[in-house]
C-alpha cells in the first residue's frame, strides 16, 4: 500500500466563487473511494482538482513519482456521459485508442502495440463486436463500457469514473461495479456517484464533499453520520437494519 | 465546348478555384460541422467584413485585411468564451455584427464608388485573381499537410476537449491554430460564393456525406468529392444562364443534398423489405 495522490489543504473554485474549502485526502493505490455528497457541494471541482482540469486557489496536489512523470497518463478518467457529443462522427476503436493519446505523441500514429492493447481492452470488457461501429449507434450502456474501456487503456494507477451510473439501467449498473471490483486489484478507484445504494457494497471508504470534506474510513455509513459530516444526502435503505442504508460488506 | 473553354483565363481560373474551395472548405467544413461551430463560422464569415471595409478605405487589397480582421475576431471569441463570463453565443453576435458595422461605416467613408463590392458579398468565381488562387492554393496546402499529420490529436481533441486535457495535451494551443484556420479558409473562400453563401460551401457537403459515412476522415474525403461536383455544376449553370456563380454553387450544393437524402430513406426502405417487416 503506498501514497499516489496527497492533496493538501485544498481550496478550489471557479473564477472568483471558492467551492472546495481546505479539503485534505489522500489516495493510496488499493483505495476504492466513494465520493457522495449534495449537488453543487464540489464533488466534480474535486475531481477536476485531482485531474489537473482546474488549478487550486490554495493548497496542493502531490502526485507519486509514477504519477508525475510517466509520459503515458497514469490517470483514467470516465467524464459524465451528457458531456459527450453522441453524434461525433468517431468509431468505438478510436474513442478507445485517444485513451493513449500522450503515448501517440503529435506527429507519429498510433503504433500497431497501441492497437493490440485497444483490442485486449475490448475484448476484457466484451464488447469487441462494437469495434468498428460509430458511437451513435451505441446504447447508454455500451457507450459507457467504451468510455471505460478508453480510461483503462493506458493501464492507469488511478481510475477516476464521475457518476458512471447515469444513463444505464440496474442491470448494466450491477455489471459495473464487478468489473470495478476487478480492476480495484489493479489500480486505485475514486467514484463519484449520486447513487449512495448498490455502490456502497463495493467501495472500501466514503468521502462525503460538500465544501469541507469528511472522509469515512468504512463504507459502512448512517443518515446520523451524514448529518454530522454536514452532507444532507437522503439515504435509501437497501439492507434489513433501518437506517444503514448501505448494504452489508461484500468480502 | 470544354476545350473551347478552356482557353479563356477566367475559364481555368474559376475552375481551379472551385477545386481549391471545395478541397478547403471540404476539410475545415468537417471540423466545424463535427464541433458544433457552424454558428461560430458564421459569426467569423460576417466579421470579416469589416476587413473588407478598412481594405477599401486605406486602399490596399480587401481579402488581405479581411484575413486580418478574420483571424484576429476568430480568436478573440475563443479567447472570450473561455476567460470571460459572457455566453459565447452572445459574444459571437456581438462581433457579427460589429464587424458588419465596421465594414459598412469604412465603405460608406471611402471616397468614390467602391468597385466589386458585390463580389465580396454574393461572391464573384469569374472575378478570382490569380493572387487569390495562389493564397487558396497555399491554404489548401497548409490544410491538407496538418489534417494529415496531427489527424489523430484533432480528431480526438474535436471529441473530448476536457479527456485530451487529462491527458496534458495543449488543447488551447491547438484550438487557436485552428480557429484561426477556421477564419483564414472563410476569408480566402469569399472570394468564391461571397461573404452571405460562404457558410453552405461549409456545411453542405459535410451534411451530406454525413448521411453515408460516420468516420471524421470519410466525412472530409466525401466533402471534398461533393464539393467538386457541386462547383462544376454550378459553374456551368451559371455560364449557361448567366447568374453569379455563388448562388448557382449553392443551389446546386442543395440539389446533391436532397438527391442523397432520398437515396438514403429509399436504401432504409429497402433494407426494412428485405428483413420482412
Amino acid at each position: 500500500m503506498s501514497k499516489i495522490v496527497e492533496i493538501k489543504s485544498v481550496f478550489a473554485g471557479y473564477n472568483d466563487e471558492v467551492i472546495l474549502k481546505d479539503v485534505s485526502l489522500d489516495i493510496f493505490d488499493d483505495d476504492f473511494i466513494g465520493i457522495i455528497g449534495p449537488n453543487g457541494g464540489g464533488k466534480t471541482t474535486l475531481l477536476n482538482v485531482i485531474l489537473g482540469l482546474i488549478k487550486p486557489f490554495k493548497g496542493e496536489v502531490k502526485f507519486c513519482d509514477d504519477l508525475k512523470t510517466a509520459r503515458n497518463n497514469k490517470i483514467g478518467y470516465l467524464p459524465q456521459q451528457n458531456k459527450i457529443d453522441k453524434k461525433f462522427p468517431i468509431t468505438v476503436m478510436d474513442v478507445v485508442l485517444s485513451g493513449l493519446i500522450y503515448s501517440a505523441g503529435f506527429f507519429i500514429r498510433h503504433s500497431k502495440a497501441d492497437k493490440v492493447k485497444v483490442d485486449e481492452i475490448l475484448n476484457r470488457l466484451s464488447i469487441f463486436n462494437l469495434k468498428r461501429l460509430p458511437i451513435g449507434e451505441l446504447s447508454g450502456g455500451q457507450m459507457q463500457k467504451v468510455l471505460l474501456a478508453r480510461a483503462i487503456v493506458s493501464s492507469p494507477r488511478l481510475l477516476i469514473l464521475d457518476e458512471p451510473n447515469t444513463f444505464v439501467d440496474n442491470q448494466f449498473e450491477g455489471e459495473l461495479y464487478e468489473i470495478l471490483n476487478k480492476l480495484n486489484k489493479e489500480m486505485a478507484i475514486v467514484i463519484v456517484t449520486h447513487d449512495v445504494g448498490t455502490i456502497a457494497s463495493y467501495v472500501k471508504t466514503i468521502a462525503c464533499v460538500n465544501r469541507n470534506l469528511h472522509y469515512h474510513k468504512s463504507n459502512k455509513i448512517s443518515e446520523e453520520q451524514l448529518a454530522l459530516y454536514n452532507c444532507p444526502i437522503k439515504l435509501i435503505s437497501h439492507g434489513d437494519v433501518p437506517h444503514t442504508i448501505l448494504k452489508t460488506h461484500k468480502h | 465546348m470544354i476545350s473551347e473553354l478552356l482557353q479563356y483565363k477566367f475559364i481555368t481560373n474559376s475552375l481551379l478555384a472551385g477545386i481549391l474551395a471545395s478541397i478547403s472548405c471540404g476539410i475545415i467544413g468537417t471540423y466545424i460541422v463535427t464541433r458544433r461551430m457552424v454558428f461560430l463560422s458564421g459569426g467569423i464569415t460576417h466579421a470579416s467584413f469589416g476587413g473588407i471595409g478598412i481594405g477599401y478605405f486605406l486602399g490596399f487589397n480587401p481579402i488581405i485585411s479581411a484575413a486580418i480582421f478574420g483571424v484576429l475576431s476568430a480568436l478573440g471569441i475563443e479567447f472570450a468564451s473561455k476567460r470571460t463570463e459572457v455566453r459565447e453565443d452572445s459574444v459571437i453576435g456581438i462581433l457579427w455584427s460589429f464587424g458588419m458595422a465596421v465594414g459598412i461605416m469604412f465603405i460608406f467613408l471611402t471616397p468614390g464608388y467602391a468597385p466589386n463590392l458585390m463580389s465580396y458579398l454574393f461572391g464573384s468565381i469569374l472575378t478570382v485573381s490569380t493572387l487569390d488562387i495562389l493564397l487558396l492554393a497555399g491554404l489548401s496546402l497548409i490544410l491538407i499537410i496538418v489534417f494529415i499529420t496531427f489527424y489523430q490529436i484533432i480528431l480526438f481533441i474535436s471529441y473530448d476537449q476536457e479527456f485530451a486535457k487529462t491527458h496534458k495535451i495543449a488543447v488551447n494551443l491547438i484550438n487557436y491554430v485552428l480557429i484561426s484556420l477556421v477564419a483564414l479558409t472563410i476569408v480566402l473562400n469569399i472570394k468564391v460564393v461571397g461573404i452571405i453563401l460562404v457558410i453552405s460551401l461549409l456545411t453542405i457537403p459535410q451534411s451530406t456525406a454525413n448521411l453515408f459515412t460516420n468516420d471524421f476522415k470519410n466525412i472530409i474525403i466525401t466533402s471534398i468529392v461533393i464539393g467538386l461536383i457541386g462547383a462544376f455544376l454550378g459553374l456551368v449553370i451559371s455560364y449557361k444562364i448567366n447568374i453569379p456563380s455563388g448562388a448557382s454553387i449553392i443551389f446546386s450544393l442543395v440539389i446533391i443534398f436532397i438527391i442523397a437524402k432520398l437515396v438514403q430513406l429509399l436504401k432504409r426502405k429497402i433494407n426494412l423489405k428485405k428483413q420482412k417487416i
